[in-house]
């Protein structure tokens, strides 16, 4: 796909977005409800202890955490019912005569979408936190390359995931299931609320099997200073063989779906 | 006497409906499961590194948590209608309700059950036979006979909190966002007990969007907790009334945007 064409598609995308200005303002409510809600509960916790560092957290590195963790997940937000809505009305076929790929139109779509999200909201929320809580950011110049790489290889693992979720309405009349599905395994295993460092021992081997963690918690950690530079390249190796498996499995998914797709005329 | 009879038949189609694609409902309350039994998961994660949260060990936790199940179950079940209501109000749907001779605000609920309540009740039943057992809760016949009438107070609450929102949709129109952060976000905020806010919080927590009554306040009864934490120990038998308050308010807003509605024309 030309680049004019996917910075086309994301504008259009990104222009869609501007049009709901109060959901904006909620949106940033919303998102700061979360950042409250675990800040004061790492703190109620926290205070409990006489000990100051747990599993490896401070209280300011965990405050931290929660803010950037929620400020990553709100950049990463898409829509993820746009593919089942144009299977429902049809709207499919159209994207099968284009000469596009459907997925990097899929993409640009989202890019434009979580472009005006992290403006609107990501910027606000951390600005907000920021004053009021009490968070350090490490702002070495080599850190925050490496985080914006791990950062959009996320991007990519969760566009992916919804990609893949979007085409099962070829086969399923239903899809909201499936999403709410995604969404508890995601918020979950992604360590988008409590950090994959917290899991007792019995569940981490569930966590590596999965690619959730590679969506939010390490884009985070590498933020946060958590975890040491020298560790960074091997996150981001395996940031980019998942993103090698999803892909294939979204190709596989998509050619079996074209094939399974019936449109009726109207 | 008619008038029930017809509701009722509107309930039994609307479950008709829902029951339409059976395997696709199953999954639905698979799903919803998930995303529960992911909550009361990062309850445990926490719990099993922390021990407790402000003096709440994790049987007290899981019996606030089948408190707030049950509430939201049949919230769920009576007022699912007032989700999508804006959509209602935007299609022009609303008229339709409003030249029938039945109250506008039956029909409303009456033409949609969320079967899905079944799913809550599993979890609230589930998590009242853990909390019990963990908690070492005694059921006196004071108790028993009280666990009812707060669930309904919860439900009073949560209900009334739905429509007072929906109604909202009447001089904005479309409040998609504002409604899933009222509704479905801020109930994040009692999945922990209120005391791990700060006073500000507990003040709105209690008496502005008294949420907290659903669960924390009422749970110091059952479990047997002293009042000494609270802002006020009688707080703790306050759900019906404040439940009955909350409900009449609402109705009454519910009223002022009926007269207030204009349609959309479409």
């Amino acid at each position: 796909m030309k680049p004019e064409l996917f910075f086309k598609f994301a504008s259009i995308s990104f222009q869609k977005q501007v049009t709901y200005r109060f959901d904006c303002f909620v949106g940033i409510v919303n998102g700061f409800l979360y950042v409250f809600i675990f800040t004061s509960l790492w703190k109620a916790l926290y205070s409990q202890f006489d000990t100051t560092v747990h599993n490896g957290f401070t209280l300011t590195a965990i405050t931290t955490y929660a803010v950037l963790v929620m400020a990553v997940r709100i950049s990463f937000t898409m829509d993820d019912s746009i593919i089942y809505r144009k299977v429902m009305d049809g709207s499919i076929a159209m994207e099968l005569i284009r000469p596009t790929s459907f997925f990097f139109m899929n993409l640009a779509e989202n890019v434009g979408h979580s472009l005006f999200h992290i403006m609107a909201r990501t910027f606000p929320i951390v600005i907000i936190s920021l004053l009021l809580f009490d968070i350090s950011i490490p702002f070495e110049p080599l850190r925050l390359l490496a985080f914006l790489f791990s950062f959009f290889a996320g991007y990519i693992l969760i566009s992916m995931l919804n990609f893949a979720a979007g085409l099962l309405a070829f086969w399923f009349v239903e899809i909201f299931p499936f999403m709410l599905f995604k969404y508890a395994l995601f918020t979950f295993f992604s360590g988008g609320l409590v950090p994959i460092d917290f899991f007792p021992e019995f569940l981490k081997p569930l966590v590596n099997f999965l690619p959730f963690q590679y969506m939010l918690y390490f884009p985070t950690v590498i933020l946060t200073g958590r975890v040491p530079m020298a560790e960074v390249p091997s996150i981001i190796i395996s940031q980019l063989m998942w993103i090698l498996i999803m892909g294939v499995i979204c190709s596989l998914m998509w050619n079996a779906g074209k094939k399974k797709l019936v449109i009726q005329g109207g | 006497m008619e008038t029930i009879r017809i509701y009722l038949t509107l309930f039994a189609t609307s479950i008709k409906a829902r029951m339409e694609y059976k395997a696709s409902f199953l999954f639905y309350i698979f799903a919803i499961m998930t995303f529960y039994i992911g909550q009361i998961g990062l309850l445990f994660v926490l719990l099993n590194r922390f021990h407790q949260i402000k003096g709440w060990t994790m049987g007290e936790m899981v019996f606030l948590y089948s408190l707030h199940a049950f509430a939201y179950g049949f919230t769920n079940l009576i007022f699912s209608q007032l989700i999508n209501f804006d959509k209602m109000v935007v299609d022009g749907e609303f008229d339709r309700v409003l030249v029938r001779p039945l109250s506008p605000l039956g029909q409303v609920i009456f033409s949609k059950f969320e079967v899905s309540t079944a799913a809550h009740l599993i979890i609230g039943f589930t998590a009242l036979y853990f909390g019990t057992h963990l908690a070492g809760i005694e059921w006196t016949l004071r108790k028993i006979l009280l666990f009812p009438v707060i669930v309904g107070g919860g439900v009073l609450i949560a209900g009334g909190i739905r429509l007072a929102v929906t109604a909202v949709a009447f001089w904005t129109l479309r409040n998609r966002s504002l409604v899933h952060t009222v509704i479905f976000s801020s109930k994040e905020f009692i999945n922990y007990p209120v005391n791990i806010y700060n006073m500000g919080m507990q003040f709105f927590l209690t008496f502005i969007f008294p949420i907290a009554f659903i669960n924390f306040y009422p749970a110091h009864f059952f479990l047997d907790r002293s009042g000494e934490g609270l802002l006020h120990p009688a707080l703790e038998m306050g759900t019906p009334i404040v439940g009955i308050i909350v409900f009449i308010v609402s109705v009454f807003t519910w009223k002022v945007g009926v007269n207030h509605y204009q349609s959309t024309g479409s």
